[in-house]
Formats: structure tokens, sequence, C-alpha cells
């Protein structure tokens, strides 16, 4: 039964990735590519990957998904039909083609030969979790074992973001009045009941993390999205200027991750080594500024301002 | 101590950049200038620490590899730190002229260079593939925004398409990190050697992956095709760092794997293809340098050639070509760093940099065009300077492996740059026929023109202080 669950699952992706390069109305586009970003958080589920299902559902289906709707709505009507029709020139359609197919066969091939490796890193990180200070490998690996590297990571949450409003202060659109004004009394309704109901469970996601499939960065983009229907619903605005209080919001994981991993040099002889005493409460610590300073960054790119500012209604 | 000034090196500037975006206008010019005083005086304690005592390992949060993650100063690797640091410093100086407290957008200059320090040296110490796409990404996403403060729309296209590259080369050279991972179990360089050194088409593949990821990155031909808008289009003091440091970073990275996780499946064709490639870059961006009209343009052509340079290391594999290609890089990026350092002199003195319209520049420029001249030999590979040092190391190589078409190369290469060096200095001197040149800016301050200065003496004074260098280095691996 499972198995042709699979079988349905893997031709749909392929149908729908083939639809999502060929279709020509951009919104169609959209709507299948987050389409594939959900069933792609069901193939990860069923390779049993529960984190990285969390994360493809909530960042790249979710808010990738927002994110790309909202380009969408700042085109006006002749952008959105030239960016359907603007097609690349044969040749290199063929050599994409081409070069796509060749590159999935050799990776095929590839794969295929490999006998999943006992005795390597992954195995050695399962054996040593009562050293990680978590139960859970994946937040073991993320921040103990390569905590550098999700450190690293920030760093380009912040850059990107950085960039993103450099990119957008080029850009002439304005929110057109009718985008931003509320003219059903539903929305704010369902604002009002799903908005803590996401908060919450942006909240918990992050706790979680500690025990089983969770995390700063799958909890930080619930988090987000609770932000960004609070934007829809009128409840938030975007403003151009930057408060002391964001940018201190956006840099808190960072500084936190880093100042952890730096006064305890002293202490611990290495970067980022923890007392074994206080590995879960400096995690939780972390876990929770990094989340809060990921969900505040992917807000601001979706809004595409330096602040955010309390709506009247 | 010695063991965490890898770890502090990353991070303190990573947090200067951090702290910088935070504190806004308010930071400049204290927080940079400490950064910068900081962190050079720290490299150069590593330097001294290595030169003495050979490679610092740092093992982060304690874990050996294969579970975690290891920093690596060896040879290498600090020479890159020299260049990253050397460069920096005076590309700092010059910026708290171009990028003052007041000038649009020198908040986001500051915190996105810092972070690119920081970046930088995270790549040149790692001693893991995973961390090292990590870092790589960090360089990008750092070096990407700088072009987009040129100015409100000026450079979006050239930005985005370099985000696509970018973009591309990173998941190209992910791909070739989950294969290793698969071969290997580890992601730690050396560690991953000898599984790696047997494994067959998975190998091949992997490596065909990281190779290709890590030459768009580098853009090497024919992936060029974003540098040189992109290049040519940031503000001088970014097109400094970006043409001296973070195309360079990707080339450092071909050597480090070429030499370490790749050694075993090194082979002889695949060598020789990386140097028909590298040869194909220096011709195609000389001529291509040789024609444009733009100033910035020449310099950016000139990066494409220079780079490939560093490619004929590959093919001959031996220790002259190991010290030629890293020396190579070395006094590349000094004398490029001077050189669009001087071209940006230029624009804000003139406004545009029109080779046409430049001549006459060289009486209220005298300081700068002597600096760009500097630079030029260095490029050109005359003696006395780093670049014929390096080209000198190469040809010798070539010699010693009696793989003579390098030497066609090489000598072509070299008469190209001098054509286009030469013909930029024709229109600034020699047409010369007085101060005719309309300038819409005022005489560039010391702050800008003594930086530019000293990187062309740093690119000449290469030429008599390879011995030490060349001993820090150390053989090929």
């Amino acid at each position: 039964m499972m198995a042709l669950f699979d079988v349905v699952l893997v031709f749909t992706l392929v149908l729908l990735a083939w639809r999502c390069v060929t279709v020509t109305d951009v919104f169609r586009a959209i709507v299948v590519f987050i389409v594939i970003g959900l069933l792609l958080g069901l193939a990860w589920a069923r390779l049993e990957a529960p984190d990285l299902a969390l994360a493809e559902t909530a960042i790249g289906a979710g808010l990738l998904g927002v994110l790309l709707l909202g380009t969408w709505r700042a085109l006006d009507a002749g952008e959105r039909h030239a960016c359907g029709h603007h097609r690349a020139p044969v040749p290199a359609r063929w050599l994409a083609g081409i070069g796509s197919a060749g590159f999935g066969l050799a990776m095929l091939v590839a794969l295929t030969s490999l006998d999943g490796h006992p005795g390597g890193a992954g195995e050695l990180a399962l054996n040593n979790l009562d050293a990680a200070g978590t139960e859970q490998p994946v937040t073991a690996v993320l921040l103990n074992f390569r905590s550098y590297d999700t450190l690293l990571e920030m760093g380009v949450v912040l850059m990107a973001l950085i960039g993103a409003l450099l990119c957008r202060a080029a850009l002439t659109y304005q929110p057109r009045a009718e985008d931003v004004t509320v003219d059903t009394p539903l929305v704010p309704v369902l604002v009002t009941a799903f908005a803590p109901a996401v908060l919450l469970m942006g909240v918990y996601l992050v706790w979680a993390g500690t025990h089983s499939p969770g995390g700063a960065f799958q909890g930080g983009a619930t988090l987000a999205g609770a932000g960004v229907l609070l934007v829809l619903g009128g409840r938030l605005h975007g403003v151009p200027h930057t408060a002391l209080i964001t940018r201190a919001l956006l840099i808190l994981g960072t500084v936190v991750f880093t100042a952890a991993g730096l006064l305890l040099i002293p202490l611990e002889g290495a970067f980022m080594a923890y007392p074994a005493d206080f590995i879960y409460p400096i995690m939780l610590v972390i876990e929770y500024s990094l989340a809060l300073s990921i969900a505040l960054s992917l807000l601001l790119l979706f809004t595409g301002t330096h602040g955010l500012r309390r709506g009247e209604s | 101590m010695t063991e965490a000034l890898p770890a502090l090196l990353v991070f303190i500037p990573f947090l200067a950049g951090v702290l910088q975006f935070v504190t806004d206008r308010r930071g400049i010019p204290l927080l940079p200038v400490v950064t910068t005083v900081i962190t050079a005086a720290l490299t150069g304690w590593l330097i001294a620490d290595v030169a003495a005592h050979g490679p610092v390992e740092h093992f982060l949060g304690g874990w050996e590899p294969p579970l975690g993650i290891r920093l690596h100063a060896d040879g290498l690797a600090v020479v890159m730190l020299l260049l990253t640091a050397i460069t920096g410093t005076m590309v700092s100086v010059y910026a708290l002229a171009s990028h003052g407290r007041h000038v649009p957008g020198a908040s986001h200059f500051w915190a996105l260079w810092l972070l690119l320090w920081g970046s930088l040296n995270a790549l040149f110490l790692s001693g893991d593939l995973f961390n090292i796409y990590v870092t790589l990404e960090m360089v990008s996403l750092a070096a990407i925004p700088l072009v987009l403060l040129a100015g409100a729309g000026k450079t979006t296209d050239a930005t985005l398409r370099y985000l696509l590259y970018a973009l591309f080369g990173s998941l190209v050279y992910l791909a070739g990190v989950a294969l290793v991972y698969g071969i290997a179990g580890t992601l730690d360089l050396s560690l991953a050697a000898d599984p790696l050194a047997d494994s067959g088409f998975a190998g091949a593949l992997a490596a065909s992956c990281l190779v290709l990821g890590i030459m768009i990155k580098a853009a090497i031909v024919p992936f060029h095709v974003w540098l040189p808008a992109a290049h040519g289009g940031a503000p001088a003091a970014a097109s400094a760092l970006l043409s001296a440091l973070v195309v360079k970073a990707a080339v450092y990275l071909l050597l480090r794997l070429w030499t370490d996780p790749l050694a075993g499946l090194a082979s002889a064709p695949a060598g020789q293809f990386l140097g028909a490639v590298g040869a194909a870059a220096i011709v195609y961006g000389s001529v291509r340098a040789f024609l444009q009209e733009r100033l910035k343009l020449v310099i950016a052509y000139s990066t494409i050639a220079q780079l490939g340079y560093m490619l004929l290391f590959f093919p001959m594999a031996v220790t002259l070509a190991w010290e030629g290609a890293v020396y190579h890089g070395l006094a590349h990026g000094i004398a490029k760093a001077a050189l669009f350092l001087a071209a940006g002199n230029v624009i804000a003195y003139v406004g545009h940099d029109r080779l046409r319209e430049l001549s006459g520049l060289d009486r209220p420029l005298a300081i700068s065009l002597f600096a760009f001249a500097l630079a030029g030999v260095s490029i050109m590979g005359l003696p006395p300077s780093g670049g014929f040092i390096a080209k000198w190391l190469l040809l010798r190589a070539a010699a010693e492996t009696g793989q003579w078409w390098w030497l066609v190369v090489l000598t072509v290469g070299g008469l190209l740059s001098a054509a286009y060096m030469f013909r930029v200095l024709r229109f600034a001197f020699l047409r010369s026929a007085g101060a005719t040149v309309d300038h819409q800016g005022p005489r560039p301050g010391p702050l800008r023109v003594w930086p530019t200065m000293a990187l062309a003496l740093l690119a000449i004074a290469l030429g008599v202080t390879a011995a030490p260098i060349l001993a820090l280095l150390g053989g090929m691996p």
C-alpha cells in the first residue's frame, strides 16, 4: 500500500516539476511550486526525515510561497504577462534539459553504488548523543557537534536580508491601497483566531527541538508565518525606517550564540565547547534567540522593509 | 592562546559586522577601524606562530573529526590570510574616505565588508567540506549585496545575474559534498582522501561536481559572464575586494581540494583539461580587456585572465608550479586591488571612466596614475614585481615538467596583458595635451590616494620578498 503511495508521490512530483518549468502563466507556476514544496515535505516524511519534512513545508512551501506571491503582486499586469512569455533561446533550453537529465542519471548511478557507510560520522554522532546534551540527533548535530555551521548560517540569513533590502530599495513598487486594506470582515476574525495558535505552535516547535523533530529554523519559520498573518490582517505594517530594537532582535541569535562560544573558551579550551552540566539550558537559550532572529528576518523579507509597526485596527 | 587564534580570526570580524548592522551610522568610523586593527594584528600573530611552530589546528566544540569541524591554519591558509589582511586593511583605509559616516549606504558597506572578512577567514581556515560550502555561501552573500551599493537600481541586473550564478555554483558543489559523504562517511578534508581514492564512478562524479561548482563561483571561462558587469559596476572599494579576494577564494579552494581530498582522484588528463581552461581564460580575458572602452571593465576582464594563471598549476602539479600559482594569487590580489582603487579615484574626480575622455589626467591625479602603472607592472609580470616572480616560477615549472606548451601560454598571456595595460596608460599619459579633462568631483584626498599607492608598492615589493613567503607556504602537500 505504502509502495503504491510512494510511486504516486514520485510521479506527481516529476509531473508538477515539469508543469512548473513549462507553464507560461507566472501565477500558476508559483502555485505549482508551492504544491511541490508540500509534496516534497511528504516525501521527506516517507524517508523518515521528519526534521527535513518540517523545514521543507514551513520554509520551502510556506514562506517561499508567500515571498513569491508577494513578488507577483508587486508586478503590474504587463510585467506579469511579459515574464511568463519570456523564453530562453532553444539551444539554451536543450542544453539545460540534456544537462539536467544527464546529471540526474549520473547521480542515480552514483547513489545506487553507495553502501550507506557503517561507522561514518552519522553513526558516531548517534553514539555520542549522551555527551551532546540532547536526545535528538539532528539538534545535537546542529547545536553541538557542528554548531559552527549553524552559527555561520545565521550570518547568511542576516546578509541575505541586507541584500534583499538593498535590492528592494531600488524598486519603485509601493503597495497599492487595495492591497493593504482589508475589505472583508472575515480576515480580521481569522487572524484573531489563527495567529495565537500559530504563535504557540512556533514556540512549541522550538522547544520540541531539544528532544524530538523541530528546532530553531522550523519554529522560527512558523513564528514568521504568524507574523505574515498579522501583516495580512493589518495588525502589523512594514515601515521604511528601522528601530534599534528591531535590529537588536535581528542579531540576537548570532550574538548569543557567538558569546556563548567565545566566553567559554577559557573554561573549555575550545570555541563552542559547553560545560557538560549546563548544556541543556545553554542550548535552550540559544535555540530561542536563534528562532526569534530567524522569524524576524523572514518576516522582514516578506514585508521588504527595514522595520515594523503595529497597525491601528 | 594560539589555538584559539583561528576561531578569533573568524569571529572578531564576523561579530563586528553584526554589531555594525545594529549601531548603523553611529558605529562609523570607530568600529571598522578597531576591527581592522585587531584582525590585522591577529592575522600577523597567527602567521608568525605558523612560521615558527608549524600548522595550528582547532577542534570546534572540542569534537574531533569526523564528528566535529576542524579549523586548520597551514602554509596555504596563512598565505591567503596574509593577502586578505593586507588588501583588507588598505581597502578599509580607502573606504574611510569613500564610505564615511554620511555617505548613503555606508553602514551596509561596513557591515557587509566586515562579515565578508570573517567569512573569507572562515573559508581559508576550514578543514571540512560542508563547512566550506557554508563559508562559500557566506562569501557570496556578503559579496553580492556589495555590488548593489553602487546606487539605486544601477547594478540590479548585474547583481541578480551574479546571484543566480553563485547559487547555481553552490548547489552543484553541495551535490558533490553529499556524494563525498555517501562515499567516505566523513566531511573532513584529510579523512575523506583515502576513501575517495578508490571510489570509482561515484568518486569521479563527486570530484566533478566539486570542481564545477567552484569554477562557476570563480568565474572561470566559460562561467565568467557574470563577472565584468558586477566587478565593473560595484563601488571601487567593493570592486577591489571582489576581484582581489572573493573570486580568489574560490580558486584557492580548487588548489586545496585538488591537493588534499581529491589527491587520489586527480588524473593527468583532468589536470591538462583544467590547464587548457586556464589558458583559454588567459587569452579570452586579455583580448576582451584590450577591447573595452571603460577603465573598470578593462580591470574586470583582466581578473578573468589573471585567474587563468592559477589553473596552470593543475597540469604541472610540481612544487614550483604550486609556489607559482599561490604566489600569483597573492601578487594579483594586491595589484588588482590597487588598480580598482586607482580607478575609483579617477571616477571620483572625473565622474566617469570612459577611456577616450581621460587624457590629461596625469597632472591632477599623478600619484593615483603612478600607482596604477606600478600595479600594471606586476600584472604584466615585469621584473621586479610579485607578478614576475609568480610567472617565473610557473615558467620554470613548465620547463621542469617538459610541458613546453605552457611556456607559450605564459608568454602570450604576458604580452597580451602588457597590451591592455599600456593601452590604458596611453589614453591617460601619451595623448595628454595638458589638463583637458572635465572634472566633476574634488581631487581625491590622502585617505584615497595613499592606500592605492601602498598596495601598488607592495605589489612591486613582492618581487623581493618571495623567499620568506614561499618558506611560509611550504611545499606542495
